[in-house]
């Protein structure tokens, strides 16, 4: 909303949206074939095919055991983030929530290193639980913190941020002494803390999917009350719908898409702060059309942001780091075009 | 880093580096305190550490722990504790090798030197060389197998140079290695890199492979049960080993090198 | 809201404050001195040796057993933390007061990260002169914060705001930096994620009381700068206050003592946060006062190497794990609490729950008369 609002935008008109659409999925579609092309082992378009159909032995290990997961992980946690922070956006009325930021995904981080560490658990099937009660507990706590805040300072984007700045730092700090007790994990912490999607194999993706497809279908059924929140609560009340059931609602949804998204690719920022922006600006603000957007720009950033990192450097930069530092301009830019910052 | 005064006979000696543990038992000097590299607490290769007190990680070495034991000599690496040489030394005399791996037969016979057992040190060390040269003088036209060391971390795959430790036992023996590991016109000869997609191109006539704590082992179990790694000459040969992570790559001393020698005599010898 | 108004106003509650401002600050510092002690005290007595007090005192002053547990091990570090803690929390107190925000603090604004970031590639590129570099990466982070900020008046949560981002980019400047380092580089960096003082003792400690000395000039002219940019805007240069100049070698000393110290300690977080906020309730002044700042900073410093060191068994815990989860908690305390009022509303509601807020007080203070 506050992005680029002197662009002509392409919501204005059903045909725009169309339109919208239509780049979004093209664009999502180069991404995917551009993850399974690029990578340490250079594979010519023949290869690549001969590796889809199975006919190319070694290309098929490549493409079906390392790309192919690790696409399918990339999809799944960038439409979970991205749906996550449309849905946080509007619970919030604040323009500058994302997961990462507000804390949820230290939440979620610390059930994952709490389940791995602690507990010993192994599969992500167990310790996907962890970063979901994660996620919720630390969603609540920021969402009744920063209400509380909101009534003595008066609220605004600086409230809500600095509560996910807090719980960010405390529970990030928990993270790093969970780890640093052993000397092997301030590697892993370091690679961990920034969110990956290297090494990601076939039962990391089929681990996740279905509670992020779970979250997905929630996030639309709740569409609806989500359009009518977006109106104020009293309005919402007035036009029938039911108000509380929906908060509670897209509270779980978050939960669910962020614990998952975070469990199998750590705490990626960003993506959940942008894409939001980037879909309104391109088809309105009704949910529906605002979270199918979301669904293709989601996957498209951090599947984008994987490739980027395994081609610019060598060895690979985690697509945790490219998100950040193509997504902290996008913030940067929020917070200057943002007309007035205390709501 | 100054210089220390070392008691002639050390008694009661504090350990910060896997190596110097083994290097300590080689000699038969029990540790009276040991740091540890993880929560897998001290090597398991070395027999029962009971008696060896756990003073902290080698990355925070617990100085008041260490200054409770009372020790009379200090082993540790510059690598490791560079920002705690002071206080350590105040604690007692402290000697920091260099370098990891690389010159483990020169930290080797520093260490003994420290532990007043620098004959001994010498004649283990050329125990062990002879023992090698041995080895791969039995093995006759298979000493030019290649040898593949292969390592599976949490985050990357990697092969072993001719200047790591395994890679310098292996190069004690005679064997051959594969081209790639050999690292030819590299600065770092120690390791390399090689990415999941390319674990095929690692070469070899035999692969020992092991993995770095719990988090490698898993990525251990997921690569070399994938139809890359089962693509490899070597696997399909049935030439392709687990070893302990422990003896060939943290271990570090002259009784991890004998028992390199005793894994390449189980599945290398006549 | 006129300025004439304004002016009265905060001329009597000047006068008031006079007096009383002084009783509290004075008990405040005398309090946090105790407290320092105390902290010292236990810092240098309990360890995994267990030292009598007197034992202690004798060391320091003469020869005892126990010269090598105190001197050696114990003494450095906690001098450090006086030093660091101090360093930190003035860097806070300065920045806060500029920004007229509690919640404008290095490290929530980006100054840490900053000057983290330039000292992180000082270790990894290897470049010498690591402190002046994180001086200069400290700066550079508050200059990008305020032209992000800056459109049209430059407003206090926008501030913040930009602070956030800018130290969000910064961060993940480090992470892609040590990601790219070697081992043993990493290893000297890390301290710029989580800061500490293991290892650390009489040469970083003699760089941050250099500094400290360096900066006490400066540090009684900003005591006394502070009194009149405590005032709004039209009222500063209504009373011809060269606000701007003076504002700029205000913060400009805020990050250089902030980024000295991070220079030094690394990433402690939180502290340059809560050391000018608790200074400010324990004194009960509108604005961080500078001496109960830095002692405050100091205790909790003390306090947080202490126990990293001696809570957590055989573990020694970095200073900055403990500052970074306790400081979380108490941001949140911060947000929660009317801490941020004052400064957080708009001009014209500044005015009136300031009037709100001072009566309170006023009625607070009288019973200690």
């Amino acid at each position: 909303m506050l992005i680029a609002a002197r662009m002509p935008r392409p919501a204005a008109t059903a045909r725009g949206r169309r339109a919208a659409c239509g780049i979004a999925a093209v664009a999502l579609g180069v991404v995917v074939v551009a993850s399974l092309a690029f990578g340490a082992r250079d594979l010519s378009l023949a290869e690549l095919w001969g590796g889809l159909t199975r006919t190319d032995p070694i290309a098929a290990a490549v493409v079906w055991e390392q790309r192919l997961p690790r696409t399918v992980v990339g999809l799944l946690a960038g439409a979970g983030l991205a749906v996550a922070g449309v849905l946080m956006q509007t619970l919030t009325r604040n323009p500058l929530a994302d997961p990462r930021i507000f804390g949820v995904a230290s939440g979620a981080g610390l059930g994952v290193v709490i389940g791995l560490n602690v507990l010993g658990l192994t599969g992500i099937g167990e310790y996907v639980w962890l970063g979901i009660a994660g996620a919720l507990a630390a969603g609540v706590l920021g969402y009744a913190v920063s209400t509380v805040a909101a009534r003595t300072t008066g609220g605004g984007p600086a409230t809500y941020a600095l509560c996910g700045a807090a719980i960010d730092a405390s529970l990030s700090a928990v993270v790093y002494a969970v780890l640093a007790t052993d000397v092997q994990s301030f590697d892993q912490y370091r690679f961990w803390a920034v969110g990956s999607l290297a090494g990601r194999g076939a039962d990391i993706a089929a681990g996740m999917a279905p509670f992020l497809l779970a979250g997905l279908a929630l996030a639309f059924l709740a569409a609806r009350g989500l359009d009518g929140l977006q109106l104020g609560e009293a309005a919402a009340a007035g036009l029938g719908h039911r108000v509380g059931l929906t908060r509670a609602a897209a509270a779980v949804t978050v939960a669910l898409l962020t614990g998952a998204a975070v469990a199998a690719a750590g705490p990626v920022g960003f993506i959940g702060l942008a894409i939001p922006h980037l879909a309104r600006w391109a088809v309105g603000a009704g949910h529906r059309t605002q979270l199918a957007m979301s669904l293709l720009l989601g996957p498209a950033m951090l599947l984008a942001a994987d490739v980027i990192g395994r081609v610019i450097v060598p060895g690979e930069a985690p697509a945790g780091i490219i998100c950040a530092v193509i997504g902290a301009p996008i913030l940067i830019a929020l917070v200057r075009r943002a007309r007035t910052v205390t709501a | 880093m100054g210089t220390s005064e070392i008691p002639v006979d050390p008694q009661r000696v504090v350990v910060l580096d896997t190596d110097k543990i083994d290097t300590a038992l080689s000699l038969g000097v029990t540790p009276v305190g040991a740091a540890r590299a993880s929560e897998a607490e001290l090597p398991s290769y070395l027999g029962d550490l009971s008696g060896v007190t756990v003073v902290g990680t080698t990355a925070e070495p617990d100085l008041e722990a260490i200054e409770n034991l009372e020790p009379d000599l200090i082993l540790g690496s510059k690598f490791r504790q560079e920002a705690f040489y002071d206080e350590l030394d105040a604690i007692a005399p402290t000697v920091f090798t260099e370098q990891v791996g690389l010159t483990w037969k020169e930290n080797f016979l520093l260490d003994g030197d420290a532990l007043g057992k620098a004959d001994e040190a010498a004649q283990l060390l050329a125990d062990y060389e002879a023992r090698a040269a041995d080895f791969g003088a039995s093995l006759g036209e298979a000493i030019g197998t290649e040898v593949s060391l292969v390592r599976f971390m949490p985050d990357q795959i990697r092969f072993y140079g001719p200047d790591s430790f395994s890679g310098i036992v292996l190069g004690d023996t005679g064997l051959a290695r594969p081209e790639l590991q050999l690292l030819e016109g590299a600065e770092d000869r120690r390791f390399g890199e090689v990415s999941a997609e390319e674990v095929d191109t690692l070469g070899g006539d035999v692969i020992f492979y092991c993995a770095y704590g719990d988090d490698g082992a898993a990525k251990l179990a997921e690569y070399t049960g994938g139809e890359l790694w089962q693509s490899i000459a070597a696997v399909r040969a049935g030439e392709a080993y687990a070893v302990d992570d422990e003896v060939w790559m943290t271990g570090i001393g002259v009784t991890a090198a004998g028992l390199i020698l005793d894994d390449l005599q189980t599945y290398l010898g006549a | 809201m006129t300025s004439l108004k304004l002016q009265g106003r905060t001329a009597i509650r000047a006068g008031r404050y006079s007096v009383t401002l002084h009783r509290r600050s004075a008990a405040a510092c005398a309090l946090l001195l105790v407290l320092l002690a105390g902290a010292v005290t236990a810092a240098l007595c309990l360890g995994d040796t267990y030292i009598t007090f007197a034992d202690m005192t004798a060391t320091l002053t003469g020869t005892t057993g126990y010269d090598r547990t105190v001197e050696v091990l114990r003494l450095p570090r906690t001098v450090l933390a006086v030093a660091a803690g101090a360093a930190l929390a003035l860097g806070g107190a300065l920045i806060q007061s500029v920004a007229r925000n509690p919640l404008a603090s290095p490290d929530i604004v980006g100054v840490t990260a900053g000057a983290g970031l330039a000292a992180t590639a000082a270790v990894v590129l290897g470049y010498a002169l690591l402190a002046p570099l994180a001086l200069a990466g400290g700066l550079a982070a508050a200059a990008l914060v305020l032209l992000v900020a800056a459109r049209g008046s430059l407003s206090a949560p926008r501030f913040v705001l930009a602070g956030v981002a800018v130290a969000v980019l910064l961060k993940s400047g480090i992470q892609l930096l040590l990601l790219s380092a070697d081992a043993i580089d990493a290893q000297r960096a890390q301290i710029w994620l989580i800061g500490t003082l293991g290892g650390r003792g009489w040469t970083e400690a003699a760089f941050l009381g250099g500094s400290l000395a360096l900066a006490l000039p400066f540090l009684l002219w900003a005591q006394r700068a502070l009194d009149t940019t405590d005032l709004d805007d039209p009222t500063a240069t209504g009373i011809g206050v060269r606000v701007t100049g003076q504002r700029i070698g205000l913060a400009v000393l805020g990050v250089a003592l902030a980024s000295a110290a991070v220079a030094q300690v690394g990433a402690v977080e939180f502290v340059a946060l809560a050391a000018p906020q608790i200074a400010r309730r324990l004194a009960r002044t509108p604005r961080p006062p500078l001496l109960a700042s830095a002692l405050t900073g100091a205790v909790l410093l003390v306090l947080a190497d202490w126990l990293g060191r001696t809570a957590f068994g055989d573990y020694q815990m970095p200073a900055g794990v403990l500052t970074a989860a306790l400081g979380g908690v108490y941001l949140l305390y911060l947000l929660l609490t009317k801490g941020t009022r004052n400064e957080k509303k708009t001009a014209g509601l500044r005015a009136r729950i300031g009037l709100r807020a001072r009566a309170g007080r006023v009625r607070d203070v009288r019973p200690g008369h």
